[in-house]
């Protein structure tokens, strides 16, 4: 009988009314303790008094709430950092790169290679800017051993290498002035490390990053123009400035963010985070580069979000999904 | 069915027109469910504090996107929820351990019934051991008297799964209040001999 409600939601009927109705009294005894159980639950709920903010949290709420909304109407007119990249070549790349890095990490002794990283991610930040990395890596590494029941040795050496260098092409093209078709650029995994990929690695692929946050300052025209990029699939990026990755970092955003990978060349050391982050009421995906210079200067952040409403689910749900997805990766080359 | 004209809409609106007090008279009429609500969640007052500055922060920056496709208090309370998820989520989903109230900053209904002050903090003490997701449905409902469509609306839940765990969540009460129950079911047993 599909229609039939589940017992619990029946109680819970019996108990949203008055005592002692008719359809109560054909219950068992067993049903009818369950629904006085709920129905004195609720009540011992229901009597208690709503707690009452004193005088001094009222004013200390409206004094926060107010420095907020000045901090906005000052920071409004601020653009932001208006580089617009084009690396709708590039990700694809990055993306298969990382999902790369997914079968190659697992394969390699992610401990060691994650203290290394750590290290090097911390050393060479600039200052004020270890934060976001060191809380990445440090939390990443204990959970490495959980992801090592897949791929072979073969396939993880293979694949770190093409990793390590698609994420380094997939930053050489940021000025490439006439990409090619993704697919020529992106190295592709087999058929055997697509089944290996955890969650994260085919949401890469599937669902790469679309748009920005809303709230960077963009105008409504610019916006419009990304939604519809956003809606046909176009893979886009905006350069988000140090300091407002520190305020999502600082704020409740970036609830989820794993070290992914990291890639080097002859001049850069670029580290590609990815995970979900909770920023104002909705959840996006989320994929962050940032890029070290031998001066040790953090140059570069960047990072995309997909459009609200692309995680179903409730934030728990989402978050326990996002906890299971974050596995900690890293790519070296050396 | 005209009705009556949404007193929230109305402030959004004159906010969004620029009107300099319409956000605080938003604030003022909330405030105290929102904090109610965190306090319910967190069982810590300087949490709960916190989490609610959180949400008229959030309400503050992000007014201009609601829709109004659900009721203001629905979105509200839904930022208010997650606002304490997310607290939680740092503190590794550990609710704090409430203080006892007595110590807590002088709440001005706390007075009113000595009995129902005694055994508060065991109540609270029992709500902050529900995991997050039942704790929500049961405040929700039975606190803030949210009829259940509501409550699946502001958690975005199907009604199915709220009735559950407002079920499971009560249940795990009723275990951990037992004591209170059974005083309580002596004391009506008493009031009808």
């Amino acid at each position: 009988m599909p229609d039939q409600p589940h017992p619990s939601e029946y109680i819970l009927d019996l108990a949203a009314g008055p005592p002692g109705g008719p359809e109560e009294a054909r219950l068992s005894e067993q049903e009818r303790a369950e629904v006085e159980e709920q129905r004195a639950v609720r009540q011992m709920l229901s009597s208690l008094p709503d707690p009452q903010l004193t005088p001094e949290e009222e004013r200390d709420l409206r004094r926060a709430v107010h420095a907020a909304a000045a901090e906005s109407a000052r920071a409004a007119p601020a653009p932001p950092a208006r580089r617009r990249l084009r690396w709708s070549r590039a990700w694809p790349a990055l993306a298969a790169a990382a999902s790369l890095a997914v079968v190659a990490a697992v394969a390699l002794n992610l401990r060691d290679l994650g203290d290394t990283v750590a290290e090097r991610a911390t050393v060479t930040a600039a200052p004020g800017t270890t934060a976001a990395v060191t809380q990445a890596t440090t939390t990443a590494a204990p959970a490495a051993t959980t992801t090592m029941a897949f791929a072979d040795d073969d396939m993880a050496t293979d694949s770190s290498e093409t990793a390590a260098g698609g994420i380094t092409e997939a930053m050489a093209e940021e000025s490439a002035p006439a990409p090619a078709p993704a697919s020529t650029a992106a190295p592709s995994a087999g058929p055997e490390s697509a089944e290996a990929q955890p969650a994260l690695s085919r949401s890469l692929e599937e669902g790469l990053p679309r748009l920005w946050k809303g709230d960077d300052g963009y105008s409504e025209e610019e916006l419009a123009v990304r939604a519809r990029e956003a809606a046909a699939g176009q893979p886009d990026v905006f350069p988000l400035p140090y300091s407002e990755l520190g305020e999502y970092a600082a704020g409740a955003g970036l609830a989820c963010w794993d070290h992914f990978a990291t890639g080097t060349d002859d001049d850069r050391t670029m580290v590609l985070f990815a995970g979900r982050a909770w920023i104002g009421e909705y959840w996006y995906e989320a994929y962050l580069v940032e890029t070290y210079y031998p001066d040790g200067g953090l140059r570069e952040i960047f990072v995309a979000f997909t459009p609200p409403g692309a995680l179903a689910g409730t934030a728990t749900e989402n978050n326990a999904a996002a906890t299971d997805m974050c596995a900690p990766l890293y790519i070296t080359e050396h | 069915m005209t009705g009556r004209p949404d007193p929230d809409a109305e402030l959004i609106a004159r906010h969004l027109a620029g009107d300099p007090d319409a956000f605080d008279r938003l604030l003022a009429a909330h405030q105290e469910r929102v904090f109610a609500v965190c306090l319910r969640i967190l069982g810590d007052r300087e949490k709960a504090l916190d989490a609610a500055q959180e949400t008229f922060i959030t309400v503050l920056r992000k007014v201009d996107t609601f829709q109004g496709r659900s009721a203001f208090t629905t979105w509200l309370y839904r930022i208010a929820v997650n606002a304490c998820y997310d607290l939680l989520r740092k503190e590794g989903r550990r609710p704090t351990a409430p203080l006892p109230e007595a110590l807590q900053p002088a709440d001005p209904a706390a007075l009113r019934e000595l009995e129902a002050a005694e055994v508060r903090p065991a109540i609270q003490r029992a709500l902050a051991g529900l995991p997050a997701e039942h704790a929500a449905v049961v405040i929700l409902s039975d606190l803030q008297d949210l009829p259940l469509h509501e409550v699946a609306e502001t958690l975005q839940l199907p009604l199915g799964t709220v009735k559950s765990r407002l079920f499971r969540g009560r249940k795990r009460l009723a275990k951990n209040l037992q004591n209170l129950l059974d005083g309580a079911g002596r004391q009506k047993d008493e009031a009808n001999a």
